[in-house]
């Protein structure tokens, strides 16, 4: 594989081709790494993957359309653009970015199948987010219930609890493309 | 479509990565971006690709979640430059998601079970409305 060329004309370029984002895929969803997160970053800006902690309810519209809050969530996953997290001096156009609740495997009385299906990222509207620290256990992210949180709660209240080495994030990237553009089987 | 016209989308390929740099960089693929103005599936998304596929088996593609990409043409830009550009775009995000298609299935099945349990674990808590009526 050729490195990627810096100097192309574009606005940015790309990190990796087309060929290791199929090997990355294939190689982290195969088994979970044994490295998901990486061990230090001093970077405090949250980016897209990050892990924070923020006890807060989980705000939906309920049936009848009204605003309401069900579940009370310690972490979050990140799946804002990390660009729009980190964007400096226009506050203004991007005032909320995106972000899941994560809840505990062990409250959701998963099977032994069905956490195996979780581990090998086969479902679709989940992710599943292996354990952070020693003291916290296995979660899953649900793509279901995607909630805004305004830019300053997500820097000033939210803490970083872990951030996730590159071959998890890309991981997580394809991921949130399969939710989006998943194969409906019409042509199988 | 054939294996050669598919690899000729997958060649186009470029996703990013956030870099830690003084100015904002994209993270998101152009898929997701294409997505999220009305693309769902892949083979739906391309009209030609789609077409050959839904033929072959006698039936009619459903074009109705088919949208352009949005391509804002630069100075100097023609027509027809714009519209390579447009088909570059799109090319790219579909073979994005074909690769992520192919290369991370799902289980419906499990899908399902997962969805219950997560509901369930809910299922005593009322929605407390936040606005009282």
């Amino acid at each position: 594989m050729s490195a990627p060329d810096v100097n192309e004309k574009r606005p940015w370029p790309p990190v990796y081709d087309e060929a290791t984002l199929k090997d990355t895929i294939r190689r982290v969803s195969e088994g979970l790494p044994k490295q998901f997160y990486v061990t230090t970053f001093d970077d405090p800006e949250p980016c897209q993957g990050d892990v924070l902690e923020l006890e807060a309810m989980v705000p939906v519209l309920d049936a009848d359309g009204d605003p309401a809050a069900v579940d009370n969530a310690r972490h979050w996953l990140v799946v804002a653009n990390s660009c729009d997290v980190s964007r400096t001096g226009d506050t203004d156009s991007v005032l909320y970015v995106p972000i899941v609740p994560l809840f505990p495997v062990t409250q959701l009385g998963f099977t032994a199948e069905l956490e195996q299906s979780a581990r090998a990222y086969r479902l679709s509207r989940m992710f599943y987010v292996p354990s952070w620290d020693d003291q916290i256990g296995h979660h899953v992210a649900d793509f279901t219930r995607f909630v805004s949180i305004h830019r300053i709660a997500l820097k000033q209240r939210a803490q970083i609890r872990a951030r996730m080495r590159l071959d998890s994030w890309v991981l997580l990237n394809a991921c949130l493309v399969r939710l989006l553009c998943r194969e409906d089987k019409r042509h199988a | 479509m054939t294996s050669s016209d598919l690899l000729e989308m997958e060649e186009s390929v470029g996703i990013t990565r956030k870099t830690r740099t003084t100015r904002a960089a994209p993270v998101a693929a152009p898929a997701i971006i294409i997505a999220m103005f009305g693309i769902v599936t892949p083979t739906a998304a391309n009209p030609s690709a789609a077409m050959k596929v839904a033929a072959s088996r006698g039936q009619t593609p459903d074009f109705r979640l088919v949208r352009e990409p949005r391509v804002t043409r630069s100075p100097g830009m023609s027509a027809g430059d714009e519209e390579t550009r447009a088909t570059k775009v799109l090319d790219e995000a579909l073979s994005f998601a074909e690769i992520v298609s192919r290369a991370l299935p799902f289980d419906e099945e499990m899908d399902l079970l997962a969805e219950r349990a997560l509901r369930r674990s809910s299922m005593g808590q009322v929605p407390r409305k936040l606005i009282a009526k």
